[in-house]
């Protein structure tokens, strides 16, 4: 399997709190890569240093060959980096369909037509209204994004990242606040989505991550104590110090 | 900014925009036949009076564009109706007559203008942008008073017309009137079709969420100075008509008092819809007009009022509008 995306010795500080420790990580093709480990352990800063809304101290990020790490944040989206955010994050006055429809301009055409009515964009509309349907909110495609539960919103996410075609993924907590059934239902449309685009995945539902993940790295204090299949994490006793516990076993 | 009143602009191309257009085009052409009823109106002054409000009307949906579209909150746009007037009064004291020459100096030294100062000012958000416009304004105001050679604080009269192929339809009457509805219904079809182009589309959402427009692959800065600068360029051409229709040119075109009334006119008109800025203006113009012709203290009817539109319209004149056609 050959690695889509590569993270090589990044580091970031603020101030004097080492948040990221030289982490080198890889997500390879048609994999979900899970990345946990207890709350302040520096995950969501480790996405963000990936996107680039931070700026890494040093090391290196690499997607498909074309090293990343002196781009900004959009040209990394550009570049093909797709992710979604913990907190909800969409548009609220916008209907799902045209949040969807937004993200899929950016990678057809992109924003600078000032003429043409982007709402009447037949083609636009198509590919937003098909990642709806993938991701199972295709009845819902002309709610308002403020009138939408908190389980759609993150759907709503998942099919702005996808609608993209991007070449890797990074979900940052996708199952969070979400209810038994919905997670379970996501559980299997990602599963079936890693095939597509390759996943790097910060979850605390341990249920879905081990049924779910291919291989996982365990971050602790900004460090990779731990990396591997889910079975070797399981059995790994610093991972299971750090986080697991007795609960997973 | 978040909290400036959202209109509901999720099916775009269907039903509600098309009676907004009927809307709009029921103004444009009530303006329209209005140089025939001036006779019982009130005859030249009712036109003039009227051709003022047009021409602020140009200035407010420019405004709009980064007001209401765009969520920046530019306290200092009278600067461009400025620009557009001096650039104006000074190429025809230096001999310029011909319109389009003196309209693509207006555009393109307003543009620059627009370019250079947005991105400074747009480095910044929220409070910080509202100070930074009102002071490149503010410099703006301050350095035309001291230009004494042309006319300094006292302003300027202008004793020419820009002309086109020799007709001078910038003079005060019909032609002005016309001219100017002209440019309004121009720039009144372009700004909403831009706002709901892909382009529109990127900047409204980065007044809802920048952050996550970024993380999508835009630039939002590029998209704001670009909708800054364009906006800036309209509210040049409505400087171009004010100095084409008062005569005259004067400092305090710039001022922060005639920034705030085309914020005044956008926020009562409604923020970020298609007649809103129109109608804003049109209904200020005019009823400070009436009031001030009714008593002295007119500020003490018209304040209040404000007050109450703001309060009792969601998306303001033109939701007022929106409302009543769809519960009636």
């Amino acid at each position: 399997m050959s690695a889509v995306l590569t993270v090589e010795g990044l580091s970031k500080s603020f101030g004097s709190l080492k948040v990221t420790r030289d982490v080198t990580l890889e997500l390879h093709t048609g994999e979900c890569h899970a990345l946990i480990g207890p709350n302040g352990a520096g995950k969501t800063t480790l996405i963000n240093l990936i996107t680039g809304i931070l700026p890494a101290e040093s090391g290196r990020i690499t997607l498909n060959g074309r090293d990343l790490s002196d781009l900004p944040m959009h040209q990394r989206a550009a570049a093909g980096l797709g992710r979604t955010f913990q907190i909800t994050s969409i548009f609220p006055d916008f209907s799902a369909l045209e949040n969807v429809a937004l993200a899929a301009q950016s990678s057809d055409g992109g924003g600078m037509g000032i003429w043409r009515i982007a709402a009447s964009d037949s083609g636009l509309n198509a590919k937003a209204a098909d990642a709806l349907d993938m991701i199972g909110l295709g009845a819902r495609k002309d709610a308002r994004g403020a009138d939408m539960s908190h389980g759609e919103h993150r759907l709503l996410e998942l099919a702005m990242a996808v609608v993209t075609n991007p070449d890797a993924l990074l979900l940052d907590e996708p199952m969070a606040g979400l209810g038994r059934a919905e997670s379970e239902e996501l559980v299997d449309t990602l599963r079936s989505l890693k095939a597509q685009v390759p996943l790097l995945m910060v979850e605390h539902d341990m249920e879905a991550v081990f049924s779910m993940a291919d291989r996982i790295s365990v971050l602790e204090s900004g460090q990779i104590i731990a990396a591997g299949t889910p079975e070797q994490v399981r059995s790994d006793p610093q991972a299971r110090a750090a986080y697991l516990g007795e609960e997973a076993v | 900014m978040s909290e400036l009143p959202v209109p509901d602009l999720a099916p775009v191309n269907r039903g509600p925009l098309d009676r907004s257009l009927m809307i709009g085009l029921i103004v444009l052409g009530l303006l329209a036949i209005m140089p025939l009823l001036s006779p019982i109106l009130g005859g030249d002054y009712m036109l003039s009076l009227v051709i003022k409000a047009m021409i602020f009307a140009i200035a407010a949906i420019s405004l709009d564009l980064v007001l209401g579209y765009g969520g920046m909150v530019s306290f200092g746009h009278a600067v461009f109706l400025g620009i557009g007037a001096y650039v104006t009064g000074i190429a025809l004291q230096e001999g310029v007559y011909g319109a389009f020459p003196i309209l693509a100096l207006v555009l393109l030294i307003s543009g620059a203008f627009a370019l250079i100062t947005g991105a400074i000012s747009l480095r910044t958000t929220g409070v910080y942008f509202i100070m930074i416009t009102l002071a490149f304004a503010q410099m703006v105001y301050f350095s035309l008073t001291s230009l004494s050679y042309y006319g300094g604080d006292d302003g300027l009269t202008l004793w020419d017309t820009p002309e086109v192929f020799g007709m001078y339809l910038f003079q005060t009457g019909s032609g002005l009137f016309y001219s100017t509805l002209v440019l309004l219904a121009l720039i009144w079809f372009f700004v909403w079709r831009l706002a709901m182009s892909r382009f529109g589309r990127v900047l409204r959402a980065a007044k809802q969420n920048p952050t996550r427009v970024g993380s999508l692959g835009y630039n939002v800065f590029v998209y704001r100075l670009i909708a800054y600068v364009i906006s800036g360029m309209l509210a040049g051409v409505a400087g171009f008509l004010l100095a084409c229709q008062a005569e005259f040119i004067s400092p305090s075109t710039t001022s922060w008092q005639i920034s705030g009334h085309l914020i005044i006119m956008v926020v009562l008109g409604g923020l970020a819809t298609r007649n809103g800025p129109l109608l804003g203006a049109l209904f200020v113009v005019l009823i400070e007009e009436i009031l001030s012709q009714i008593t002295h203290d007119w500020r003490l009817i018209f304040g209040p009022l404000l007050v109450l539109i703001v309060l009792f319209s969601k998306g303001g004149l033109a939701g007022l509008l929106k409302n009543k056609r769809a519960t009636g």
